[in-house]
């Protein structure tokens, strides 16, 4: 009896532990984010971004599992002001999923060096 | 009076070694490994460095504004040695991405060297942090390598 209540006790703790990691793993996914991302052309590949044509498929980003949200920013590199953000700023109440790359991006005639920051929930 | 069910005993401590076991499997796959870090910390790097490197170096207008900071950089070693004029441009040009870097390591330097001139960017290390490194060879002599402490 007391062998099966420690077996119980301890598969309910463990069984608990994995949900959570295998919860949080579904509903932010970076990779999988990244991977849509690139395929929209949203994220750099190791082409130019023209940020003036950029513009958030909602729809097509939103529909992947767990995810509630998505914001991008472009900026140049060490320069905090956006020169493109879509979508909208996250709730107070959620976790974020905060990631960024360096991209070229192609800003008024210009290959300059520049980030891409994604916050995901 | 005590009673000893040696075989209960024995499931007991069965069962404990198991879930230990299974504990430190469970450990070992949850938690992430340093090795996929430090990768990570490398692409990034390569990353950072590759795209500084095809990036316009300033918006002062002139030609040499409008070239890439790795042409500029061929340019500036065709005559094998590196003008004052040659590393403020470069200065102004690589400043952008070491401030963005700093965000994200410790220490960020950029060396450039051209034939048996070199210059440094930023701020190094004093030698006891993890170091990062993506060097590239340019031609015409030109190497540079972007450093990033952790």
């Amino acid at each position: 009896m007391a062998a099966m209540a420690v077996i119980t006790a301890a598969s309910i703790f463990l069984v608990t532990i994995s949900a959570g990691a295998v919860h949080t793993e579904i509903a932010l996914n970076q990779q999988d984010i990244v991977q849509t991302l690139m395929e929209q052309d949203l994220w750099p590949k190791g082409e130019i971004l023209t940020v003036e044509s950029l513009s958030l498929p909602s729809e097509t980003v939103l529909e992947m599992e767990g995810l509630q949200g998505l914001r991008l920013s472009y900026r140049l590199m060490g320069n905090q002001t956006c020169l493109l953000c879509l979508g909208d700023e996250p709730p107070s109440d959620v976790t974020v999923l905060a990631f960024r790359a360096p991209a070229l991006l192609y800003v008024q005639g210009r290959n300059l060096a520049g980030m891409v920051e994604a916050m995901a929930w | 009076m005590v009673i000893k069910d040696e075989h209960g005993m024995a499931v007991l401590v069965d069962a404990v070694l198991f879930l230990a076991a299974l504990s430190v499997i469970s450990a070992l796959m949850c938690v992430p490994h340093p090795a996929e870090e430090a990768d990570e910390t490398q692409a990034m790097v390569e990353s950072f460095h590759a795209v500084m490197l095809v990036g316009e170096t300033s918006g002062n207008g002139s030609a040499l504004s409008q070239t890439d900071l790795a042409s500029f950089l061929v340019l500036a070693a065709m005559d094998g040695v590196m003008s004052e004029e040659e590393v403020t441009h470069l200065d102004q040009a690589s400043s952008g991405t070491l401030r963005e870097a700093n965000g994200i390591w410790r220490k960020v330097w950029w060396v450039v060297c051209i034939g048996d001139e070199e210059r440094l960017f930023g701020q190094s290390c004093d030698g006891r942090e993890d170091v990062y490194a993506d060097q590239r060879s340019l031609g015409y002599g030109v190497v540079c390598t972007l450093y990033v402490s952790i």
